[in-house]
């Protein structure tokens, strides 16, 4: 072979091995690449996620600790905001309140109205019962029943008063009905 | 020149080959590995904990939001005792809470003091407006005076807070 076609032979495989290059890196260094670096966004941000769901959970773990010593706690906060609905704790509460205020109670309805649910999900949402009660007796422990369930544990409110002087009765003792609501922690 | 682009052939292949079989595997590895630990920490809590501290904290949640909307009915009281002239005797009150709103029906000498009772009961800062919704002039044989009812509409904070 001619010196001549020789080089020319050795051109034609460098040009050959240079465009092999290109095809490798074009179709194959640069689909890998971009394989690569979404792996490690990927990688990145669920370490990122791990690190600050470890540091919440070591929180919560603590707070649990302190949680499960706090059983008095639990029972106030029930007190005020029972964990269910609780038809004789909040009859209860109307019925002895009353008596303690020298009111006689002529009737007594309770209904547990439907749970709204809350705007977070986060949070259990509230239900609430209502209770329709009619009483008579003083002015004086009318008022001062009223301001004791503003002022209950059990969180109660008043929504509705009405309040009527008896045709033919003492005139001591007026006519009530009251309608009331009280809350409970729904599932 | 042929040995500069065999070498820039060799290179490009031996990168690629690194990346396809060397690094995607150990990252595909590592993911992996976050993804066990992420299990790992989910099952540390107990379920039963878990409830019981969602339930504890909605409580304390939930009291917080009903206090603040908690309202006070009896205010309607001291509103009257305020505001009611010895010449009124009120025989029906109907007090709605939720709407601000309070219904009497009463009875006063005449239409003089009517007027006077309703001026005292618009003069509270909370109320919002009086209507006279009916009065008429009782004859003798029912005692005598005005009898009257009134609508009267408060502004949203007036069963809010506790009166003194």
């Amino acid at each position: 072979m001619k010196t001549s076609s020789k080089r020319i032979s050795f051109t034609l495989l460098a040009i050959v091995f240079l465009m092999a290059a290109i095809v490798v890196y074009s179709s194959l260094i640069r689909s890998t690449y971009s394989k690569v670096k979404s792996l490690r966004g990927e990688l990145a941000s669920k370490q990122e996620s791990l690190a600050h769901y470890q540091n919440t959970i070591k929180k919560v773990e603590n707070f649990l600790s302190q949680f499960q010593n706090a059983q008095e706690v639990q029972k106030q906060v029930s007190l005020i905001l029972p964990a269910h609905p609780n038809g004789g704790y909040f009859t209860n509460q109307l019925t002895e309140l009353a008596r303690i205020d020298g009111l006689d109670v002529q009737a007594l309805a309770t209904k547990i109205k439907p749970v709204i649910p809350a705007k977070s999900g986060a949070v259990s949402s509230v239900g609430s019962m209502s209770a329709d009660m009619k009483l008579s007796g003083s002015y004086a422990g009318f008022k001062a029943f009223l301001r004791q369930l503003e002022n209950n544990m059990l969180i109660i409110d008043i929504s509705e008063i009405r309040v009527e002087r008896p045709q033919n009765q003492t005139p001591d003792a007026l006519n009530y009905t009251i309608t009331v609501q009280s809350y409970y922690q729904a599932k | 020149m042929l040995v500069i682009t065999m070498v820039v052939l060799g290179l490009s292949i031996l990168i690629w080959a690194g990346m396809q079989f060397g690094y995607v595997p150990y990252l595909n590895g590592q993911i992996t590995n976050v993804d066990q630990q992420f299990a790992k920490l989910s099952s540390s809590l107990d379920s039963n904990q878990r409830e019981g501290f969602v339930q504890f904290y909605s409580q304390l949640y939930n009291i917080d939001s009903l206090y603040h909307s908690h309202v006070y009915g009896s205010n309607t009281f001291s509103y009257l005792e305020t505001n009611t002239y010895p010449t009124t005797l009120i025989t029906t009150l109907r007090s709605q809470v939720g709407l601000a709103q309070l219904k009497i029906d009463g009875i006063t000498v005449d239409y003089s003091a009517l007027t006077n009772q309703l001026d005292a009961y618009r003069s509270d800062p909370h109320v919002l407006s009086v209507g006279l919704d009916s009065s008429r002039l009782r004859n003798d044989t029912e005692g005598g005076g005005v009898s009257f009812s009134i609508t009267i509409l408060f502004d949203g904070s007036f069963f809010n807070t506790a009166s003194q």
